[in-house]
């Protein structure tokens, strides 16, 4: 497959099809949209007498940009081929392939002696989740994982944060799972009382643009005050003063910015926005935090991929999407200044570290979001994902069940994160969250059963 | 109960009528079954989305609900009129772009095309409506919205932008992310059912209409015009109304091209607009608080509304059509 999409890439830029022609073999092919797009861009490059030559200069880069998108389609195949045969060799595989193409896979493993190791008795043999769908390719590994060291059946179905919510609320699941804390009001009108928040994986959002002027190596530098600008509408032009400061190539660029954010509501969104809050008052009093908010400008696009693409096709846009998202497609993404005034590039790590300088401050019930994050190498606009507990459950079983797969998810799962794209928690952070675990309780009484 | 009426006349044939009396009335008990359970499921609908969506009417007035235009649901304020208009007018555009050239279509397919293209030719516009709105979707994302960006959109500012009043309808950056674009790729999704329906109707001419026209001397332009389409115009407008239903409740396609956002209403055709389903199905998954849901299905319960107002009106304007026209005609 990769050799025919070679072949149309080399097609379509060299111009012996049209855009019709090609976009007929890139379905018959089952490309991803952002693969797809990659092909039209290099169509398009080819009539240069068209202002729309969205792609011209970073050729090379999108045929890279491209090349892996296949790869990345054809693990999804073998796993869904061979995963008939023998899912654990083909999940070993995966965790390879993925790490080589583009994923720092750092060898961490947990060192703990307080590890989750084989069955438990008494301890129920399904635990059943529902909610966020950021997190959802590590749950799958971590409960695929977890069935091995236990034998117990983890299902867990991704249908958003909201949803998350609401199933945990209403008690038809063991477990929630949600990318935004829980509001007072949601907690209010839990059935079952508290719930506990247990950070279990972090990502970021990150600023992704489409200047076919630029360099791709050489990132945009976007400060607190010049994304809050562009979102609010006050910053219209990629010339504009306050981006040229720290910018100078962009002092040429005198073209419009057309703003891309999610039309659906997410977790993402919700991320992005409590930076843009938490950096500028302006945004905080008129447009405010929450998963989808009334924009002040721009475009909607739907899930990550749909605001990756609206990028992708509209040259002079900024958009945002999540770290993985951007890490997986290599897209264009821009460094941001953090609170100690260095300019970071996203990345696993600068997440970890902007999590670990919150950990003296954070609240206990560890529900505080961690946007503009103090310390020298962090990452500003990073959050947790959350899964969700209640701290009385009635069922004893199940209870030992979930305890110690929370436990497993805050240890030994941790070493996958940084593979699939996503940061670990902290230490810090993992030894408040394990005291959480310990203070789950049936009948009055901890159920947690280590030590 | 009625097994021994002496009405049914002689005992052995009477015997028949019994047997077949209760094979009818239990026929009769299945569809009255069918047509009451459709009746109840509309008013199961209509009741549940009531009462779901009850919180919102609490929480701000109705006149503001339907009246305004901000959506925000971090402070909490849900105007859906931006939404309502997104919907009507990209529906609006799409039906005036389609009916045209779906009753030409099939004018030609019936009066003047040869026999052996009918066939293909209607095959293949009724293929369209079979593609599943997502395809409409990716299609319009990656050839519609360039071709609107680049080639149309300017085109149209060009040439109609200074002229006053119709200019302000083609004002703003072109970004094939607009009312306009959503209304265009309506137009084709709808173009198959009115040109299916309209060719149905066209077909039901009786061909002594035709005759009588030809006989007095008239051109074949003049016999449709003068006979075929006064007899079918009940028919077509049922057509149109029937496509421009589906208009108002596609989603998938539209969500793809509207923009999806909402921040005023300019009347510019250019600005990204949003449409009630779209904000239904950008936002009920994620949506975290009682209000924000029951606003969100009270959006479904002005959609709703709004699609039965139109039937309504389509019921009108088809009994006014045939009122005008001679008895002898049923079509529609």
């Amino acid at each position: 497959m990769v050799s025919r999409y070679e072949e149309l890439y080399a097609a379509a830029i060299t111009g012996k099809m049209d855009r019709r022609q090609v976009l007929k073999r890139a379905f018959a092919l089952g490309l991803t949209i952002p693969a797809i797009s990659a092909l039209l861009a290099a169509c398009e490059d080819d009539d240069s007498d068209d202002s729309e030559a969205a792609a011209e200069p970073d050729s090379d880069d999108s045929s890279d940009d491209a090349e892996e998108m296949v790869e990345e389609d054809d693990n999804e195949d073998e796993e869904g081929e061979d995963d008939l045969d023998d899912p654990d060799e083909v999940e070993s595989d995966l965790d390879v392939e993925q790490a080589d193409a583009f994923l720092e896979d750092d060898g961490w493993e947990y060192e703990g002696d307080d590890r989750i190791e084989g069955p438990y008795d008494g301890e129920s043999d399904t635990l059943n989740g529902a909610g966020a769908t950021f997190p959802a390719v590590l749950y799958s590994r971590w409960f695929h994982e977890y069935e091995q060291v236990t034998g117990v059946r983890v299902n867990y179905q991704s249908i958003g944060s909201g949803g998350g919510i609401a199933s945990i609320s209403d008690g038809t699941v063991d477990f929630g799972a949600t990318d935004g804390p829980m509001n007072d009001e949601q907690l209010e009108n839990a059935s079952g009382g508290n719930i506990f928040h247990i950070p279990v994986a972090m990502g970021a959002v990150v600023p992704t643009y489409n200047i076919p002027d630029l360099d791709i190596a050489e990132p945009l530098r976007f400060t607190a005050e010049t994304l809050a600008g562009i979102y609010l509408g006050e910053i219209t032009e990629w010339n504009d003063p306050a981006l040229v400061e720290d910018n100078p190539q962009l002092e040429d660029i005198d073209q419009s910015i057309l703003v891309v954010h999610r039309s659906d509501g997410s977790g993402t969104t919700f991320i992005w926005v409590d930076y843009l809050a938490a950096v500028s008052e302006e945004w905080a009093e008129n447009v405010g935090v929450g998963t989808s908010v009334n924009w002040p400008t721009g475009i909607g696009g739907n899930g990550n991929e749909g605001v990756a693409g609206e990028v992708v096709q509209n040259t002079y846009s900024i958009g945002y999407v999540e770290l993985i998202y951007a890490l997986q497609n290599d897209l264009g993404v821009g460094e941001v200044r953090n609170q100690a005034g260095n300019f970071i590039l996203p990345s696993t790590s600068s997440v970890t570290a902007a999590a670990a300088a919150f950990a003296d401050s954070i609240d206990p019930q560890l529900r505080d979001r961690i946007v503009n994050a103090p310390g020298e190498d962090s990452f500003p606009i990073s959050g947790f994902t959350w899964l969700l507990a209640y701290e009385n459950m009635d069922d004893e079983e199940k209870g030992i069940a979930l305890t110690r797969m929370l436990w497993w998810c805050v240890t030994d799962a941790q070493r996958w994160n940084s593979g699939l794209g996503y940061a670990r928690v902290p230490e810090e952070i993992v030894d408040l969250a394990k005291e959480l675990i310990q203070d789950i309780k049936v009948d009055g009484e901890p159920i947690f059963p280590g030590e | 109960m009625q097994q021994s009426a002496p009405v049914r006349g002689s005992s052995r044939i009477r015997l028949d009528v019994d047997a077949a009396g209760r094979g009818d009335r239990i026929f009769e008990g299945a569809t009255k079954a069918g047509a009451i359970a459709i009746l109840a499921l509309l008013a199961i609908i209509i009741l549940l989305l009531l009462f779901e969506s009850r919180n919102i009417f609490g929480h701000q007035g109705i006149g503001q609900f339907l009246f305004t235009t901000t959506w925000d649901p971090v402070f909490r304020e849900f105007g859906v009129f931006a939404f309502i208009y997104g919907t009507v007018i990209s529906s609006v555009i799409g039906l005036l772009l389609a009916t045209p050239v779906a009753v030409g279509a099939a004018i030609y397919i019936v009066e003047y095309a040869p026999r052996w293209l009918r066939s293909p030719v209607s095959f293949t516009v009724e293929l369209l409506a079979a593609i599943p709105s997502i395809i409409y979707g990716l299609w319009a994302v990656f050839i519609l919205g360039p071709v609107m960006r680049f080639h149309i959109e300017p085109f149209l500012q060009t040439w109609f932008g200074p002229i006053p009043i119709v200019g302000n309808l083609f004002e703003g950056t072109p970004i094939g992310r607009d009312i306009l674009t959503a209304g265009v790729i309506l137009a084709i999704m709808i173009l198959p059912t009115i040109m299916a329906i309209s060719r149905e109707v066209i077909m039901q001419v009786p061909d002594t209409q035709r005759d009588g026209m030809h006989a007095l001397g008239a051109t074949k332009w003049e016999m449709i015009q003068g006979a075929v389409i006064p007899y079918a115009r009940a028919g077509i407008a049922g057509a149109a109304i029937l496509g421009l239903a589906r208009a108002l409740g596609e989603t998938m396609a539209v969500t793809m091209v509207i923009g999806n956002a909402s921040t005023s209403i300019t009347g510019s055709l250019f600005e990204p607009g949003y449409t009630m389903a779209s904000a239904i199905a950008n936002q009920f998954r994620e949506a975290d608080s009682q209000v924000y849901l029951s606003a969100i299905i009270a959006i479904a319960l002005v959609l709703l509304v709004i699609a039965m107002i139109v039937n309504i009106l389509a019921r009108i304007l088809i009994y006014s059509l045939v009122g005008k026209q001679s008895n002898s005609s049923r079509i529609g």
